[in-house]
């Protein structure tokens, strides 16, 4: 592989390990996702550093060239982690719904026992 | 026997004076007394003044949730307040209150569960539109298939049900496609359920929720979740 294209591609991963670590220093982001998205970077340097595994992989398995595996990959992870994603949007819109619930029981008590007073 | 009307309301400031009026004529002509609790479901209309005004019994959710989660709360409310019997009754004017008392017996007679219905006879004129008609005939044979059991009016928001299913409503309740999915589950787990035929009105004023455009991904939404929820046995508390 071409030097040059190393070299942007390495650049691009630290920009992208910074990014993750920013975002984890504000707290926007906890530890749990963090170590998913450095798994995965770790992964991609792997494969920048030692190209060789992918085009021996690719022939293995049959591609005509390598980037279609990298292509199909891309997309079943990204399929994947959308997934993940509105599995776990289901679950926070079934906690919001019974907190938004118990807080306007609770409300309704608090009033109706103001109102006796 | 303590029976509770649950009345989901969202944006309902035309009509909720009418419904409440209903319940009260209810109270004056039948000998089984029931109490109302109206969900106002963070309506943005004047539906809260309305309430506060008339000083009825109001839950006011502190942010809209779609009618099953409304419809919990009630059930919720009605569980914390130990009530023996629970009924779901549209804030729109819809249902007819008289039929009230004909859902309270036959939980009375021993049922778990009763959907008061428009379609198992001609009593009522008022039918639904064509088009919703037929969608509805449709949920309604997809469950005879999965449940054997005919249900004519899957849709009904009218509907009574005894403690057991009030337990098991403030627990679990669907959120987006409630009365077909609730049913189906109880079904599955093996309620006692009666339909029983009602009159119902249109709409007195506003729109119906459903709206045409998202009626095909409704039917596909319901129809799925009907699919689900029959070859699921969840666990009850």
């Amino acid at each position: 592989m071409n030097l040059n294209l190393t070299i942007f591609l390495i650049a691009l991963l630290i920009f992208q390990f910074i990014l993750i670590i920013r975002t984890v220093k504000q707290k926007k982001m906890t530890i749990k996702y963090a170590s998913f998205w450095i798994l995965l970077l770790v992964l991609m340097s792997l494969i920048v550093i030692f190209p060789d595994i992918i085009y021996k992989l690719s022939n293995l398995v049959g591609f005509e060239v390598p980037s279609n595996m990298m292509f199909l990959l891309g997309f079943f992870f990204l399929f994947y982690v959308s997934f993940i994603i509105t599995t776990s949007i289901s679950i926070q819109n079934e906690k919001i719904k019974l907190l938004i619930q118990e807080i306007s029981l609770l409300k309704e008590r608090v009033d109706k026992n103001g109102k006796k007073d | 026997m303590k029976v509770l009307v649950i009345i989901p309301a969202y944006n309902e400031e035309l009509n909720i004076e009418n419904t409440i009026n209903k319940i009260i004529n209810y109270n004056k002509k039948y000998k089984n007394k029931v109490d109302y609790i109206i969900i106002n479901d963070g309506s943005t209309d004047n539906t809260n003044k309305i309430c506060e005004k008339n000083n009825y019994n109001v839950v006011n959710l502190i942010h809209n949730l779609g009618i099953g989660g409304a419809v919990q709360t009630g059930y919720k409310y009605a569980l914390d307040n130990k009530y023996d019997i629970a009924i779901q009754f549209d804030g729109d004017g819809q249902h007819d209150e008289n039929y009230i008392d004909s859902l309270v017996n036959e939980i009375i007679n021993g049922n778990d569960f009763v959907i008061g219905s428009r379609f198992i006879n001609d009593l009522s004129k008022f039918k639904s539109t064509k088009s919703r008609r037929f969608g509805i005939n449709l949920l309604s044979f997809l469950i005879k298939i999965c449940t054997g059991k005919k249900i004519y009016d899957p849709t009904s928001g009218f509907r009574a049900g005894n403690r057991n299913v009030i337990k098991l409503f403030a627990y679990s309740y669907p959120s987006e496609y409630p009365e077909p999915e609730s049913t189906v589950f109880l079904i599955r787990n093996k309620f006692k359920i009666k339909e029983i035929p009602v009159e119902m009105h249109e709409r007195q004023f506003g729109q119906s929720s459903i709206k045409l455009f998202k009626s095909i991904y409704y039917m596909f939404s319901v129809s799925l979740s009907i699919c689900i929820t029959s070859v699921t046995r969840r666990k009850i508390k």
